[in-house]
């Protein structure tokens, strides 16, 4: 270091430079390469492993360690900004308690095994009774783990029953993309919330839940009554919310609903503009067709005879917001001049109504024409990194093949049969089990063996007691980096490798494909989840099972080199030597035209910081992601002349379906015996069930333990002080937590709120699991509790 | 021993009294951005005092919001029971 500068000082001059570049244009000069010049680390691109914004984290590497982290500047998504979460995504890491050793229960302890050991017993298990084995993953599977996944359950063993938790939270989303437009994800992007003037948010917390895109959002928003901010930009932010968070100090107006009354107040909207004579009517007459509840066409003139119920007056009654405030969104939605941006996430998907809730999102910007124009659109966002990218696109959903195809279909099974090379016939038409079923089989005994990967149902399925109570003598195959309390319950541990120990792709919330490398090596014998199904897929093609075998009575799950060579990556130190991410990924490539998702090769993800799919060759050879899709100019698939096209419509009419949804009272709700709401959410500090966040112990610190969070008045009235034991009693369970009064959020009165994360205190043995009758997603957002103070 | 850095956003007219504020806690370094944003470094023994340092700092009235942009550990041992392949 010849400049004299001690190593301290030069760090501390790069992490100043990154702060500079992260400012923007007002300081040239200060980029990447000058800050790698001062640390002198070996700088590599990732996206973060944590929730669904999918921002771009730069990992400083030093020796085979991960020893810093900075946001990416080049990324477009957080523009070189993190949050608390991404800022701490290494220490996840290197907590004390990785898993590092395969284990296998011996006479009912965990004893640790060798990979071999691990492995055989894993598949004979599952050749006993391949009928009865499900696999159940998450919205954290890379894209070539979720394929991987789907090919070895429904290639292999030709059996349906594989779901991810993403069903949990965004099945809901999707399903109401696929009534309403034909098929799934957002006609927008993050670039839209640059472009608005007008933002709302149906409750949602995105201030705490996804803060980089709010802070993209709020930087523009000149002050407002309550929040003094740096930006200039009239803008006009409503918070339609259950409860009072950073999200709503943020807001210019605030409207507090009943818990479901959301269905009522989108309604109550689009009767307004009816009212009005503001549908926008050129729009809504070219591209909108209407439909009843039950699936029938409806004409214009009769969904506006459905609308009659919603008015402002009857609305405010049912939801509790004062008519005047529903007015307002009534001004809003009428106001031509507008580019309206609705954002929404849990609190409308999981929800006994929320495909119906979507679809009236959507509804309320059809008829306003509030779509496909810079800073107009509805806009769904998700909760995992790659729920998306996995779930939703690969489809490791229990009636989905990749692409957007579906089992059912002889068409779509016999073109993945094709890709994948299996035996005719080899699919099975008939749709596995979702989640809740799932695992509502698994404890009657209809299946009796799963494979569980990133996530940890133990902890998030609701009403747990039943789903484990008979399920001591199933057998459960858990691949994780950190014991869960689903490692508890487990039969085999798999330890895996986790976030840049491997090669992955995810796919964010605004259809942006994202590539990272393997950085550093995973701990002692961990593993990549890749290698551990295609480990155990051949160990069930030499122990015999046909399904394994593809038409040519080769290995099903090989991975071959350009060539056309098998790389016999089912053996470790084979597997170890390549990157199997860019054959599968380009395998799986070829099954994403059909809906016109059209992923661009593998390469052309290492070079960008994501693409948005539809990515399309033009005519120089180059690679073009989409922005905003359905819109002439911006999305190849729409022909000049057409303005907007709805192309995925089922009907081949290219036009959206307006679905007249009737609001109905949820399956429970409050009574003399159990007088409150119960509402479940995250929490800043930590991302879902905090497996990964909770050996962070910065994150720990700041957040050790789950509380129940009242309204003051109901507190007093129950006599209950900020730290008091209460007791949370349902019809399903109890739970004894802390009160928390005056923190950084207030419930409506009549309502509390307990986060998910803490695995001491499971309040999902309290919540309901009524479901959502299209999606199947189940309510953690409603249901009917008695409050209790504890005393002593 | 973290070093970290960080971007504020600062109420309208509140940049000068954030700063001397921030001037005054050890381990911080500050100095002005656009907009009356503030660039902030900081130099902490532990990750225990650099969080606690972060939050001191998300505190100062006037603080309206915190973004972190680099963070570097290099040579923070304790947690880290790295186990060689």
């Amino acid at each position: 270091m010849g400049s004299g500068l001690t190593r301290r000082e030069l760090l501390k001059q790069a992490a100043r430079l990154s702060a500079l570049a992260a400012l923007g244009g007002a300081f040239p000069g200060a980029g990447r390469a000058e800050v790698a010049a001062l640390d002198g680390l070996a700088w590599h691109k990732a996206p973060c492993r944590f929730c669904g914004t999918g921002c771009g984290v730069l990992v400083g590497v030093q020796e085979g360690r991960v020893v810093a982290v900075q946001g990416d500047p080049e990324n477009p998504v957080n523009r070189g900004l993190l949050c608390a979460k991404g800022y701490h995504v290494s220490s996840a890491l290197y907590g004390p308690d990785r898993l590092t050793k395969p284990l296998v229960r011996k006479g009912g302890k965990l004893v640790p095994a060798s990979w071999d050991d691990a492995i055989s017993t894993v598949a004979e298990r599952i050749m006993r009774a391949p009928d009865q084995f499900a696999f159940y993953g998450s919205g954290q599977w890379t894209i070539p783990e979720g394929y991987l996944a789907m090919k070895f359950t429904k290639g292999g063993l030709g059996s349906n029953h594989i779901d991810p938790n993403a069903r949990l939270c965004m099945a809901s989303a999707v399903v109401g993309f696929i009534k309403t437009f034909g098929v799934d994800e957002p006609p927008g992007c993050y670039d839209d919330l640059d472009e608005c003037d007008t933002l709302i948010t149906w409750g949602n917390n995105w201030a705490e839940m996804h803060p980089v895109l709010f802070s993209r959002f709020i930087d523009r928003k000149g002050p407002s009554t309550r929040y003094g901010r740096p930006g200039n930009e009239k803008i006009t932010y409503v918070d339609l919310a259950t409860r009072w968070t950073r999200s709503s100090e943020a807001a210019d107006h605030y409207l507090e609903f009943v818990p479901h009354t959301d269905l009522a107040i989108a309604n109550c909207i689009c009767q307004q503009l009816v009212a009005r004579g503001a549908v926008d009517k050129a729009f809504v007459d070219s591209k909108v067709r209407f439909k009843a509840d039950d699936g029938k066409d409806m004409d214009f003139a009769a969904f506006e005879t459905f609308l009659q119920d919603y008015t402002p007056e009857k609305v405010a009654q049912l939801s509790g917001v004062p008519q005047g405030k529903l007015e307002l969104l009534g001004d809003l939605f009428a106001d031509k001049k507008r580019r309206i941006v609705s954002l929404w996430c849990m609190g409308v998907n999981q929800h006994t109504a929320g495909t119906a809730m979507n679809n009236l999102i959507y509804n309320v910007h059809l008829l306003s024409g509030q779509i496909g124009k810079p800073g107009a659109t509805p806009f769904s966002l998700t909760g995992q990194p790659s729920a998306c990218g996995t779930c939703r696109e690969v489809g490791t959903l229990a009636h989905a093949l990749p692409g957007g195809r579906v089992v059912a279909n002889d068409q779509h099974r016999k073109e993945v049969e094709e890709v994948w090379r299996t035996k005719p016939g080899a699919l099975n038409p008939k749709p596995g089990y979702h989640t809740v079923k799932m695992f509502k089989s698994f404890a009657s005994g209809e299946l009796t063996s799963m494979w569980v990967q990133v996530t940890n149902p133990a902890q998030s399925m609701p009403n747990l007691h039943s789903t484990l109570a008979n399920a001591k003598d199933r057998f459960m195959v858990v691949s994780d980096v950190y014991p869960t309390a689903t490692t508890k319950v487990a039969d085999v541990v798999f330890p895996s490798a986790m976030w840049v120990e491997k090669n992955g792709v995810f796919g964010n919330s605004e259809r942006r494909t994202q590539q990272w490398f393997k950085l550093v090596d995973p701990p002692g014998q961990a593993r990549d989840d890749t290698w551990q199904i295609i480990a155990v897929a051949h160990k069930l093609y030499e122990l015999g099972h046909p399904g394994f075998k593809d038409r040519d009575g080769k290995f099903l799950l090989a991975v071959r080199d350009d060539k056309g060579r098998d790389l016999q990556v089912h053996k470790w130190e084979n597997f170890k030597k390549v990157n199997i991410d860019r054959p599968v990924f380009n395998e799986y490539r070829k099954l994403s035209f059909k809906k016109k998702k059209d992923l661009a090769p593998y390469e052309e993800y290492v070079q960008a910081r994501g693409l948005r799919w539809p990515v399309v060759q033009d005519a120089s050879g180059t690679w073009v992601e989409t922005k905003r899709r359905y819109v002439e100019g911006e999305d190849p698939y729409v022909a000049r002349g057409k303005g907007i096209d709805f192309y995925g419509a089922k009907a081949g009419d290219g036009k959206a379906i307006a679905w007249a949804r009737p609001y109905a009272p949820p399956p429970e709700v409050p009574d003399d015996k159990y007088p409150f709401w119960l509402c479940t959410g995250r929490v800043l500090e930590h991302w879902h069930t905090a497996t990964m966040t909770g050996r962070v112990p910065q994150l720990k610190n700041a957040m050790p333990e789950a509380y129940v969070e009242m309204h003051p008045e109901d507190a007093r009235r129950l006599n209950i002080v900020d730290g008091a034991k209460v007791r949370l009693v349902s019809r399903r369970g109890k739970l004894l937590l802390r009160a928390r009064l005056g923190g950084r959020a207030v419930p409506a009165r009549g309502s509390v709120f307990v986060p998910f994360f803490d695995e001491e205190k499971l309040i999902n043995l309290v919540t309901l699991d009524a479901f959502d009758p299209f999606s199947k997603e189940p309510d953690y957002k409603k249901c009917a509790v008695q409050v209790e103070r504890v005393t002593g | 021993m973290p070093v970290s850095s960080m971007i504020l956003k600062v109420r309208e007219g509140a940049s000068e009294e954030v700063s001397t504020r921030l001037r005054a806690m050890p381990g911080v370094e500050v100095e002005d951005g656009p907009n009356g944003q503030l660039v902030v470094v900081t130099d902490t023994p532990d990750r225990d005092e650099d969080k606690r340092l972060g939050a001191a700092i998300d505190a100062v009235p006037g603080v309206v919001s915190q973004t972190l942009i680099y963070h570097n550990f290099e040579d923070v041992e304790e947690e880290s029971p790295w186990v060689a392949v």
